[in-house]
């Protein structure tokens, strides 16, 4: 594959995210079994295919199928110059809307007594659209949707710097959330939030706007806790702030997730128990333990160690990430890029703080690592922007794009 | 600018790393041992607590009347009693997995097929060999599916009953496993769960008194003892003793739940054994109440108006109850099968316990008493004559039984001759001399009014009334009448068959002492239970040769007590109490809101609400249709039959404490006229068979321990 030094500098952190990923999940499937019948003496009679799915485990099959399409995906979003996709984001934007609308037109329409067929409930929340047994996550692909739309609105305009000119993109990151709100997917809903802000931030909207916005959000979170919260989204965020309460009914219960994530962590150390070892790989003892939970699990194996080499790769994604943009002298590109950054790592950082009780427990997986379908598709897609804007030459006739002076006249 | 923004924006990002990476510290490094020690729990599996078996039920002999054998549970899984649509489906993926259905087979066949296993062949076959009907089945597990519905509904979320399996059948014997493990073996939604289920052995005519054990409730749990220990304490969903011995023995007879944890690797932690319960051993003997209840089943059915009745027997020296019959009673099981007829039986009521719950009007037993008060107090020398005219003062109140029966009279009586021939004259003469309140102060000391001591919850105490007694139930104070008829056991009096054969146990050993019915491992260290102050010795004196008299004596009216066994005699007080015939239907004038009114024919007042629960009516009036026995306005009342007594060696001096072992009994027959006539026949029979019984128990004892003494 043709790919720039800078390229594969974000490649490979990838590639060892994936493979990290894959490995465990196939380690917490070692030791399964579903337990509803007893074992049979028949079972010797099985097919070498069976007894290979058995020995891979379906979720590591799953996931592999889904990395490989993934690939297949990221190397057609390579292909086409990624200014092409400058063109269609508006399109992108709104067909991405127009799912998330299906799914609340679910929720408003059964009170008509019509169900949309492929809106699926499940725990009564409509998250995905599912074709027979196959589904996706419209919410997954909104992320890239919403950097590809921000970056084409952004690229040409000074306006931002000032008040009426934040209005736009707000709105554009606003109106999915308000959707995903009634779904409701509380973590996707707050990711969308970094998003705008990075990108606003780094095509040099002023400061002082950005701040003013953070800091009123600050002051109106209690509010919010009190007043517009549901009661679950509540025991969320007590679940942080109860994680050392000595009540062991709380510990049990609402608790659970977060300590037994915490103990699977500590057992790990400094060097861990070892690949496909220790207690919570033998027992069953971490819920979601290859999906939104699985950095814990790699802290148990791997130790603090390993803990500290996921965080390095997503670092270096973070520094390839800054060295492409600056490479490039396009502002779609520009945008693109730290938009894409921003995406994959603001995620890392909200999972693995969920994994560590800094942040709520929210169901977000970590990108490239835990186990997923369609998030790991979104991932894919955008790694692929990524990759593309990397692999281009720079244009050579071009102002630097954003470079302008404080006071906004251009240099 | 954006290169700056850029460096910023990557500074802000290792910030937020940063802190990740310190908290990682934190965990992984610094408090990893705080977190190795909360491992240490929750790889530890929540303990299991092993149940413990019952203890049994002995009697006298030693023989085994209630255990606890080991039984089996059928348990089916909640996803079949629902018919949850994803539970089916799971099985048949996991029987494909496991290779117990070919790997290519549709899910769809297979959920088929399993459905149609479970309709055609699990429900009639459990069926058929449990016994209980496919539609019962059903409903009891419609009635599972009900109750964690519910549960789930308060809960708002799945909850672990939904993956649980529940028992559908309880309690079925070897032969029934055994059947189920060859036919249903391979139904994974099956299981069978080992437990035990109390079992009766051929105890007859002791279902009153050993009670049953019943699912725990929640006012049990509310005033269990052990309800802290986790090992001992009731727990919803198991049994307990609910009535009779089984309750009142509850302490003992429960056991001490084992206690297992394990690792997550299932090696042991922790492992504490389950104690089996203390066995309870009764002082009934089973033979004797067997043979006891008989007799007295012949008597009531021999009587004119046969109703019910009771016998007690107890040892004197220990207090020892040996025979506690009542009758009509019932076979333990047709307690569960046949309960709706039992309770119908108005006029034999036989779940009522009549030997220790039945309060009746005492009778002349009560003449013991005042004459010992009456000597005691000073009112009356044993030399005193009273001169009975067939009546007190005016032929039409306050007859002597005698002037009812054959419209004579006694004569003059001296207290010896007044116990022999019960005459009323003599005793309306003492009470009225020694006034309501004394006399009942009197009836205290023997026993009367309280509780003799078993420890059921059936017993009753009886009543011996005192002013506040009166003013708070019949709105009065003692009057002069009072006197006389609490002298003679009629009034307000009255007493259980237990406490009257305790009184003959009394008047005997001249103290009060309560009764024992059963012994634990633990009773020989509880210290000595209480006894009452020593009684009088003169007026006890008096009163036995009077007593001794009444059955051994030409013309006493126990004669037909005098027992047959050679060396022992029986001493007796007969008495015939007041009776009210039991009213079997009623007429009510039941009046609806609307204005309708109607009589409506029911057999009691409860009957009738709850036949018409639907529609309830205001009852404003009520009269008695049918009464048993059939008794109009006018006619002689019938009276219960009584006679209380004890045994003692022949050759015992006149008046003396009885020499040899010594038996009180108190026998009652409902309905069953004169004392003398019919209750003593059956004192006899019954104390014949009683001292056949225990000198055999003697000699063998004797036998089996010392060489016998040869005089």
């Amino acid at each position: 594959m043709n790919l720039t030094r800078l390229a594969w500098g974000v490649a490979l952190p990838v590639a060892f995210l994936l493979v990290l990923g894959m490995v465990t999940i196939h380690a917490t499937e070692r030791d399964e079994s579903l337990g509803v019948v007893r074992p049979n003496p028949a079972a010797e009679l099985r097919s070498l295919a069976d007894r290979a799915v058995e020995w891979v485990g379906p979720q590591t099959l799953r996931q592999a199928f889904y990395v490989l399409t993934g690939v297949v995906l990221m190397l057609a979003a390579m292909t086409p110059n990624y200014q092409r996709y400058g063109r269609v984001a508006y399109q992108l934007y709104w067909a991405c809307l127009l799912l998330l609308a299906l799914l609340v037109a679910d929720r408003f329409l059964q009170h008509y007594g019509v169900d949309i067929p492929f809106v699926p409930v499940r725990r009564n929340t409509r998250r995905w659209i599912q074709i027979v047994s196959f589904q996706v996550q419209p919410s997954e692909f909104v992320k890239p949707a919403i950097v590809l739309a921000l970056a084409r609105y952004l690229r040409y305009r000074r306006n931002y710097r000032e008040w009426p000119g934040l209005l736009m993109p707000a709105l554009m990151t606003l109106a999915p959330m308000a959707l995903i709100h009634f779904q409701p997917d509380l973590g996707t809903l707050l990711m969308l939030l970094p998003l705008l802000f990075a990108m606003l931030f780094v095509a040099g909207a002023r400061v002082r706007h950005l701040a003013t916005v953070v800091v009123l959000g600050a002051v109106a979170l209690p509010a919010f806790y009190f007043l517009g919260m549901a009661e679950y989204q509540k025991k969320r965020i007590d679940v942080v702030f109860r994680q050392n309460d000595p009540d062991e009914s709380w510990q049990m219960n609402e608790g659970y997730q977060l300590r037994q994530s915490k103990i699977a962590l500590g057992l790990g150390g400094a060097t861990g128990e070892g690949f496909a070892r220790g207690v919570f790989i033998e027992h069953d003892l971490l819920p979601e333990e290859h999906n939104d939970f699985i950095f814990a699990i790699i802290g148990h194996q791997l130790g603090f160690v390993g803990c500290v080499l996921v965080i390095l790769a997503y670092g270096l994604i973070v520094f390839m990430g800054i060295e492409i943009a600056t490479a490039t002298n396009d502002p779609f590109g520009r945008l693109l890029v730290i938009g894409v950054v921003v995406m994959i790592v603001m995620q890392a950082l909200l999972n693995i703080g969920m994994t560590l009780g800094l942040t709520p427990i929210t169901g977000m997986t970590l990108p490239f690592v835990s186990a997923g379908g369609s998030s790991l598709w979104a991932n894919f897609f955008a790694l692929g922007l990524l990759l593309n804007v990397a692999n281009r030459r720079p244009m050579l006739i071009a102002n630097p794009p954003f470079e302008q002076a404080p006071d906004g006249s251009l240099r | 600018m954006f290169e700056s923004r850029l460096k910023w924006f990557s500074f802000l990002l290792g910030l937020l790393a940063l802190a990740i990476v310190l908290r990682l510290v934190d965990i992984q490094l610094l408090h990893a041992a705080d977190y190795e020690l909360l491992a240490g729990r929750i790889l530890t599996r929540a303990p299991v607590l092993l149940p413990a078996v019952r203890g049994s039920i002995l009697d006298r002999d030693g023989q085994v009347l209630v255990c606890d054998e080991p039984a089996y549970d059928v348990c089916v899984h909640y996803g079949v009693l629902s018919g949850n649509d994803d539970y089916l489906p799971a099985v048949a993926r996991e029987l494909r997995r496991r290779g117990e259905r070919p790997a290519g087979t549709p899910l769809r066949e297979i959920v088929a097929e399993l459905r149609m296993q479970i309709t055609e062949v699990m429900w009639p076959r459990l069926a058929a060999i449990t016994g209980v009907s496919v539609a019962d089945l059903i409903e009891r597990g419609e009635r599972i599916r009900a109750r964690v519905e519910t549960i789930r509904q308060a809960a708002g979320q799945p909850v672990r009953e939904e993956r649980m399996f529940h028992p559908i059948v309880e309690s079925v014997d070897e032969s029934a496993l055994l059947a189920i493990r060859m036919e249903l073996e391979r139904m994974p939604w099956l299981t069978i769960t080992p437990g035990s289920r109390r079992v009766v052995h051929d105890a007859d005519h002791l279902a009153h008194l050993l009670g049953r054990t019943g699912a725990v409730s929640a006012e049990a749990l509310e005033r269990d003892p052990d309800r802290d220990d986790e090992r001992r304490a009731l727990r919803p969903g198991e049994r307990c003793g609910v009535s009779g011995i089984e309750l009142a023995g509850e302490e003992q007879l429960r056991g001490v739940r084992g206690r297992l944890v394990e690792d997550l690797d299932r090696r042991v932690i922790e492992h504490a054994d389950q104690q089996r319960g203390s066995d309870v051993r009764l002082t009934i003997s089973a033979e004797l109440q067997r043979r006891a209840t008989e007799m007295l089943g012949d008597a009531v059915a021999n009587s004119i108006y046969p109703a019910g009745g009771a016998a007690v027997v107890i040892d004197v020296a220990t207090r020892e109850v040996l025979v506690l019959a009542s009758w009509p009673d019932y076979a333990s099981e047709r307690f569960s099968s046949d309960y709706a007829a039992l309770q119908e039986d108005l006029v034999g009521r036989p779940l009522l316990f009549r030997a220790v719950q039945a309060q009746y009007a005492a009778g002349s037993t009560c003449k013991a008493v005042t004459l010992v008060a009456a000597l005691t107090e000073g009112v009356t020398t044993p030399s005193r004559t009273v001169e009975c005219r067939g009546f007190l003062h005016t032929p039409d109140a306050f007859r002597c039984w005698i002037f009812n029966q054959y419209g004579s009279s006694h004569g003059p009586m001296d207290a010896e001759l007044a116990v022999k021939n019960s005459c009323n004259i003599y005793f309306y003469v003492m009470g009225e001399e020694l006034g309501p309140s004394k006399l009942c102060e009197w009836f205290t000391q023997f026993g009367l009014g309280r509780p003799a001591g078993t420890g059921l919850i059936e017993e009753s105490p009886g009543i011996v009334p005192s002013e506040a007694w009166l003013l708070r139930h019949r709105e009065r104070t003692f009057q002069n009448a009072d006197a006389r008829n609490f002298a003679v056991g009629q009034g307000e009096i009255t007493i259980t068959p237990l406490q009257a054969a305790n009184v003959g146990a009394t008047i005997a050993s001249g103290v009060w002492r309560p009764v024992k019915l059963y012994d634990t491992d633990e009773s020989a260290s509880d210290p000595p239970r209480e006894a009452g102050p020593p009684l009088p010795a003169v007026g006890l004196r008096v009163l036995r040769r009077g007593m001794w008299r009444v059955v051994n004596d030409e013309g006493g009216t126990a004669e037909m007590a005098k027992l047959a066994t050679p060396g022992v005699v029986m001493c007796g007080k007969t008495g015939s109490a007041q009776a009210s015939p039991i009213a079997i239907r009623w007429r009510f004038r039941c009046t609806w809101p609307g204005g309708r009114e109607e009589w409506v024919v029911a057999a009691s007042r409860d009957v009738l609400l709850a036949a018409l629960a639907d529609d309830p009516p205001t009852i404003v009036d009520a009269e008695i249709v049918e009464r048993y026995p059939p008794w109009q306005p006018g006619d002689r009342l019938p009276s219960h039959a009584w006679l209380v007594g004890y045994t003692q060696d022949a050759d015992t001096p006149p008046g003396d404490v009885p020499r040899g072992r010594s038996y009180a009994i108190a026998v009652v027959i409902e309905f069953g006229g004169g004392g003398g006539r019919v209750a003593g026949p059956l004192a006899r029979r019954i104390m014949e068979a009683v001292l056949a019984h225990e000198g055999a128990a003697a000699t063998s004892r004797d036998l089996g321990g010392a060489a016998p003494q040869t005089p």
